[in-house]
This record gives C-alpha cells, structure tokens and sequence, in this order.
C-alpha cells in the first residue's frame, strides 16, 4: 500500500471517529406537570403519606428512594437563622401565578406569596394565611378565619376581600382570564362573601375537598385586590416569606427575607438564589460540584447522575428524595368513538399487548412504576403487588399476547389493522410512541407514528380527529377530581377520548362530594375498575421525579409534587 | 469609495426588507403562538379558548399582519424593538444584558481563531508535506469536525468526574467581576475558537501555498532573497488579503454560533434568550435578535468587501 493512500485512510478514519462521536446535545428535559397530594379537609386533616415505590418489578436501576431527608445532625437540631442557600431553577418570565402554566415560574412564584390553605412539601394540608376553618351544612359552607395582622410587601393589610378577589381573579371573574391551573375553582364555588376583614365564607355547590387541593396549589397565590396581571407580570405583590432581591433574567433571582413576614421566626434564610440552568449536565455538574445546594425539578434523574449522586448518598453528603410523578395519563390515549377503537375487545387486546417493564425501561431509564388509573402504590393507587398480578402487567408477556390476538381475531381484525399513531414531537413521547408502536405491532397493530407540534396537536386530539395517541397528559391538583372531572366524565374539559359512561359519571358525583377519606378511596377504586374495564387510555408506566439536596440543607421536604414545595421558608443551614 | 458605499448602503435595504419578511412571516407560520405557550402549558388542555383570546387580543397578536410587520419594523428603525410577548420586559433591555455576553465569546473565539489559526496555516504551508503539515492539518480537520457542543459537555464530564470542579455560573460580566469573567468564558472561548482556528489554518495555508507557487516568489527568490524576507514580506501580505476578509465575514456566524456553547457554560447571552423566545413564540425577541444578526451580516460584508478593496490595490471601487 503506497504512503499515499494510507495517509488517505488514516484521514478518513479521524474524520469517521470524529462524525460518529458528533451526537446531539443533550437537552434539558421539559417539565411535566406533577401531581399533589390531597387529603379530604376533615376536621383533623390527616397527613399524607407519600409512596414509596418498593417492590417495584424487576425493571433496571429500581431505586430505594426516600420520600424524606435523613438528618446527619440529632433529631432535636434547632433551625439556625442566616445564610444563603442556591438552588437550581428557570428564569422567571412572569409573577402572576394564577396565570401561567410554567412550573419554572410557579417554583419562584411561591416563595413571594401565601395560599389561604397549603401543603407544605406535599405532606399535609394546612391553613396558611387562615387560623382556622370550619364547614357547615353538610359542607356546602366553608368558613376560613384568617390570621390577624399579615400584610403585603408593600406594608399594605391583607383582608378578606382580597383573598376574595385573587379566587374570583382565578375563576376568571375578574378579567374574563381563567387561571389555568386553579381556574377548576369555578367548579365549585358558587358564590364568597367577607362579612369582616379576617372572615372569608365560601359557599359550593357540593361538599369539595378538591377545593381545598387546588387552593394549596402554587398557582392559587393570594393577591391584593385590584392587582391585575400585567403589574403581577413583571413584580410578585405577595405576603410570603420571600422579597425580591435581585433578578437578572436568564440568569438568577435573588430572594430575601421578607423581615415582616407573618409567621414568627420564619424564613430561617438571609436569602435563597434561584440560578438558571438551561442545560441537564451543566446542571447536574452544578450541583455535583456543590454550586447549587438544592436540585429539585420535574422529571427523572438519569442513571449517569444518579450514579454519581448514590456515591455522595453513601458518603452521607447529599440526600436523595425520590417520589411519584403522579403522571396518570401516561401511554396510549384512544379515540373511543373510531370505527376500530370503539370497539372494546380492541382496546382490551392493546392494553394487554403493552409491555410495562419494557416502557418503564426504555422510556425512563427504568425509573417508573406501572400505573392503572393512578401510580401503583401511590394513596390513590393499588398496591404495586395487587397491580403486577393483573392481566396486562404481568410478566413473562406470552399469557396477554396470546390472548391480545385472540380479541382481535374476536372483534375482526385476524389480519391486522394499519393506523396513525399520534405522538408530540417534545417532552419524550416520540420514545412513548416508539415503544408503543413496537408492543403493538406484536398483534398486528401496524402504526405509523406522525409527530406533530403540540398547538397543532392538541386542537386536534380535543375535536377527536385522531386514532390513537401515544403520550401523556399531566394534572396539577393531584385530586381526583380533576383526573375523573376533566378526562374521564361525559363532556370533561380535557375528555380527549369522547369516552362517556354513566356509572363514571355518577361514581364522579360520589366521590367528589365524599369528606370521608376512606368512602373516598373506596369509590375512586370503583371508578378505577371502570376505567380498566372500559380503558379509554391504555396506561403506561409513571415515571419518578428526584430531588437532591446536600445534607447541610435543613427543613426541606421533598413532598408530592414540585408545585407544593416550592415556598422554602422553613429552609436552614446546618453549617 | 464614497459612492460604493452609498450603493452598498441602499443595496442592502431591499435586502434587509426581504430578510425582516422572511423572518416575520416565517414565525406567523409556525404553529402556536405565545398566548398559547403561556396558559396551555406542557399537558396540555388547561387554557380556556377564551383566555387565550384575550390574551391574544392584549398582545396586539390579532392585529391584521401588514401592521404588525411595519409597526414592528418602523420601531427597530428607530431602536425600539418593543416588549417581550412572554415576560413585558423591554426587549431592548434584555438584549444589552446579553449581548456583551455573547460579544465577549464570540469576539473571543474569533480572536483566538485568528492568533493560532494564522500562525499554524503558514507553518503548515511552509513546512509542506512534512509532519509539521500533516499535524496541523490533521489538528484543523478535527477542530472542524468535532462539534464544539461535545467538547463542552466533556469538559464538564471530565472536570466534575475527576476535579469535582465546573466552570462558575451565573451572570458575571468582565466590568463586574473579571476574574470569575474569565474562568467563566475562557472554555466557550476556547472551544469556539478551536473552530475558528480550523478555518483559518485551512485558508491561510491553500492562500499561501497558492502564492508561493506565483512567479514573482519565484523571481523574489532568485533574486537571492532571504527566504524569510519572501515569506514575511512577499508572501504573507497577499496571502492574507482573503483571510482578512473572511475574518470579517465570519463575525456574522460566530454571533449565531454561540447558542449551543451559552447553553452548556450556562453563559445567559443572547443564544439563550433567542431559544426560549423560539420555544415559547416571543415573536418581538426572535424578530429582534434576527434583526440585529441580519444588519450584522450587512454591515459586516460591507466592511469585508471595503477591507478587501483597501489590502488589494488592484481593486477599486469608482
């Protein structure tokens, strides 16, 4: 071989190496709306517990998460004030709570304003700015008293009309725009009167303890009256905990003590800076590297940071906190009123065909647990070992497949049928409808998986124009009324599958209405048989949602959801 | 040369029309628009139509295209570039937070491409074939191909894997806080400039070796001249009058260039801020910073052409 021509392939070889190692970026992953946990508001409001995913299948890298931090100091430390703590975060791009669905904006949002009613890292429900609360005629009336003496940043008195006014501002009675997230109010609430300035009675069509769970959201701020949202927009007008100290947009915001703030002794922190990270590895090596304390977000660690962090858990250094997304329409929305997909028997075969494990491996990393109509193992789910032994979830697949094809061969379609698969083209559900094109085509299902902005999208999936579609669909409130209110009655505001079925529809009724936690659960399981008998959507696997946080970190819980423990005002330092 | 630059001048108008157009009407296609990003939300189905609608109606966004397109491009005339969509904040003001950010880096890149970039190119053309050559060549097709977002992420990998160390975050301007300024963006810099150096090594090299093979080098050096008197004083000038020019001309791209880098370093500079605009429909952003790339382009061709006419004086501009 000539010198010539070896100095050409060894050319050709660098360049080879160098395009195949040319991947593309990593992207920060998009934040999907997590759920809350609730409790029925009964007098003594019952803590919630929250999942801990054990027992999960045998699915790659299950975790052993811990729901709460484990303290290195003694049991007995008492909050020590001062200091400043980073955590990691967006740029805010509005104050205005009630309206905007980020939950990057929600997360500063809430360390500048009080709820009346709140759950402190997703643990339980509390009064926040009422002392205390009573119902009466047979819940139809709710009587908050609020605290005396809690003012605004601004020194102005918080009252009763202005509690009244940000709910009235959320149901969109203000300006006609509805909160997105706590706009569900107007459900409920038919009517408020303020007969004092520490008094604010709120009277709802049925007893509600959804109520309770969307007024806990970070999105249901409380507001001085008149506030309207371009002043909200660009400055938080709140009580809470936390000032504005500095914002550089794109790049951090600086919150300081508020030094009148109501609650005695708190904030513990001098100050709490919000740092932008855009991308995942930067942020992960910022937190690694201890320049962010705090890491808390919407999604799933990957396996390589988790690696890293499970080093620094063992060494006692950082904590890791893992929950359940609450992410329950999650694999395959079905358009009931199609020609092949009204039919039940088909349906049933896609739901048994789809491969959980395979789901939760491939599109989490294997961090995800199965879910029916709520996580397994979550307090509105079924046990994970009652859920793994039902038809669909359990392995090995032969069983479900073998009867997957006899279902279709019953409903016709021995032959196979072709179809659309619709997929978003973000938020990974191009890896949901892969995995779900692949489980299907196991019994004949040929899809072809057309990937579409979501604003074209979604009109589409509201009008029923589409087959199938292989994603998700998140919740806010983490009650179930909003996942059988909005998804799955007659006519819901987000019924993206034209399901309708008057047993739903009454057991919705039922629950709605029921202040008894346990009747409650009793007729959500009813609801939930219904569901996976009827199975507008075929369910998927729920992926977890991490935070860590370095062990100096106190007084932080890491609770249900990322939109309830975001206020921080029980934040300290241990060094 | 005052006349060539009156016509480059009003040349570039139509230009530029045609650009802004391009641009405006290119986002009205997409689908979605900012109200929509703002109350939908990543789940979907959680705005009311009707909210949508009047947010839309405050944002000016239901006004027919024609006046949103001049309204829109009589104020960047004039220097207004208007409020962002998405935040109200004064887009102006968002883009001088930034764009000193983003100046730094690219101007850093390039610089740095141009004093090692040069200097390997006239090595390599020199040295032909021998392999000082081969290296440097070798080096600049792998500066080419390895995409600069690569080495970022490895730099971070290998800097917290094996130092327990990344580069600051944060906003931290050279006026403000200069060293952490450095630390900060010599890694962007040096990744973009490593690109920078591969294009300027490639093209000095060809200009020089293009020269060197031109019958006065060859009379210059029967003339018994140093040889590095040929070099520097008969070869390099004409060798360089391109490499100048496309100096000028990359100054464009290494503003566009700096998205990905910003997003690894965490530098808030203006590729940052346009791709969070593009994803959340911010028409005012993304029509302002493609403004300033397009008049940048313009003025930076003008000024390469101007350059180039003034290092050959064979060229003239009448």
């Amino acid at each position: 071989m000539s010198w010539r021509a070896l100095r050409f392939m060894v050319i050709m070889g660098l360049l080879a190496v160098a395009a195949a190692c040319g991947q593309g970026a990593t992207t920060a992953p998009t934040p999907t709306a997590t759920a809350t946990l609730t409790t029925a508001p009964s007098p003594t409001p019952t803590a919630a517990v929250v999942a801990t995913p054990t027992g999960a299948p045998k699915v790659a890298a299950t975790p052993t998460p811990t729901a709460t931090p484990v303290p290195t100091a003694t049991p007995t430390a008492q909050p020590s004030k001062g200091g400043e703590l980073v955590q990691s975060g967006s740029s805010v791009s509005s104050y205005d709570a009630h309206n905007t669905s980020s939950v990057a904006d929600l997360g500063t949002s809430a360390k500048h304003y009080n709820n009346l009613i709140w759950n402190p890292g997703g643990q339980r429900l509390e009064c926040d700015l009422c002392q205390s609360y009573e119902f009466k005629d047979d819940g139809k009336t709710m009587i908050f008293h609020l605290v005396p003496g809690v003012k605004f940043h601004d020194g102005r008195a918080l009252t009763s009309k202005d509690v009244v006014y940000s709910l009235n501002k959320m149901m969109g009675l203000v300006d006609g725009v509805v909160s997105p997230r706590s706009g569900l109010l107007k459900e409920y609430i038919t009517k408020m009167e303020t007969p004092d300035d520490l008094t604010v009675i709120i009277y709802v069509q049925r007893p509600a303890p959804a109520a309770f769970a969307i007024m806990a959201h970070n999105s249901s701020a409380i507001v001085p009256e008149g506030a309207t949202r371009q002043q909200l927009k660009e400055k938080p007008l709140g009580s809470g905990p936390y000032v504005v100290g500095e914002s550089i947009p794109g790049a951090h915001t600086l919150v300081k003590r508020n030094p009148n703030y109501f609650k005695p002794g708190l904030p513990y922190l001098d100050s709490l800076r919000i740092v932008t990270i855009t991308d995942t590895n930067a942020s992960n090596a910022a937190f690694l590297t201890e320049k962010v304390h705090i890491r808390t977000g919407a999604g799933a660690y990957s396996s390589d940071f988790l690696a890293q962090l499970e080093k620094l858990v063992s060494q006692g250094k950082v904590v890791h906190g893992v929950r359940i997304g609450l992410t329950p329409f999650q694999g395959i929305l079905v358009n009931t009123q199609h020609t092949i997909f009204k039919n039940p028997d088909v349906r049933r075969a896609m739901h048994l065909a789809l491969d959980r494990q395979a789901y939760a491996a491939i599109v989490s990393d294997g961090r995800a647990i199965p879910i029916t109509l709520f996580g397994a193992g979550t307090p509105w789910g079924r046990p994970l070992e009652e859920v793994m032994k039902l038809p669909g979830y359990r392995q090995p697949k032969d069983q479900d497949i073998a009867e997957a094809k006899r279902l279709m061969t019953v409903a016709g379609y021995s032959q196979g049928i072709d179809v659309i698969l619709e997929a978003r083209n973000s938020g990974g559900d191009d890896k949901i409808s892969s995995v779900v094109a692949a489980d299907l085509a196991k019994i004949n299902i040929r899809t072809t998986i057309k990937l579409s902005d979501q604003t074209v999208l979604y009109p589409r999936l509201a009008k029923l124009d589409y087959a199938i579609y292989g994603g998700r669909q998140g919740w806010n409130t983490g009650d179930p009324d909003e996942i059988l209110g909005s998804y799955l009655i007659t006519g819901g505001s987000r019924n993206w599958t034209g399901y309708s079925s008057p047993e739903m529809d009454a057991l919705f009724l039922a629950e709605s209405s029921e202040l008894d936690l346990a009747k409650r659960k009793q007729l959500i399981l009813q609801a939930e048989a219904i569901y996976l008998r009827d199975l507008p959507v075929v369910p998927g696997a729920d992926p977890f949602q991490d935070s860590g946080w370095w062990s100096y970190v106190r007084g932080f819980e890491s609770g249900i959801s990322i939109n309830l423990e975001q206020r921080m005002e029980t934040l300290w330092r241990s060094q | 040369m005052r006349n060539y630059i009156a016509r480059r001048v009003l040349l570039s108008i139509p230009t530029l029309i045609g650009a802004t157009l391009l641009c405006f009407l290119i986002l009205r296609v997409i689908p979605g628009d900012v109200a929509e990003m703002i109350l939908e939300g990543e789940g979907g189905g959680l705005a009311q139509p009707r909210s949508v609608e009047i947010l839309r109606e405050e944002l000016g966004l239901n006004r027919p295209l024609h006046v949103q397109y001049l309204t829109w491009v009589w104020n960047s005339i004039r220097g207004d570039f208007g409020t962002s969509l998405q935040t109200g904040r004064s887009v102006g003001g968002e883009f001088a937070l930034r764009l000193p950010l983003t100046i730094e880096i690219a101007l850093g890149g390039l610089f740095l491409g141009v004093i090692t970039g040069i200097p390997l190119g006239i090595l390599s053309a020199i040295k032909q074939d021998s392999w000082i050559d081969y290296v440097g060549r070798v080096m600049a097709i792998l500066f080419l191909s390895i995409p600069g977002f690569w080495i970022g992420v490895l730099v971070l990998l290998i800097g917290v894997r094996s130092f327990n160390w990344m580069p600051p975050i944060g906003y931290n301007p050279i006026w403000a806080n200069p060293i952490t300024n450095i630390l900060q963006f010599m890694w962007p810099i040096l990744i973009l400039g490593l690109h920078q150096t591969a294009i300027k090594a490639r093209l000095t090299r060809s200009q020089m070796l293009e020269v060197m093979r031109e019958d006065y080098i060859r009379t210059a050096r029967a003339k018994g001249l140093a040889e590095h008197v040929v070099i520097w004083r008969h070869t390099l000038k004409n060798a360089l009058i391109p490499v100048v020019t496309i100096v000028f001309i990359q100054l464009g791209h290494v503003f566009a260039g700096t998205v990905i880098l910003e997003a690894v370093f965490n530098v808030s500079g203006m590729g940052t801020l346009f791709i969070e605009a593009i994803r959340f429909r911010d028409y005012t952003i993304v029509q302002g910073y493609l403004f300033i790339i397009a008049v940048s382009f313009l003025v930076f061709n003008i000024i390469a052409d101007l350059v180039y006419g003034w290092l050959d004086p064979r060229i003239s501009y009448s």
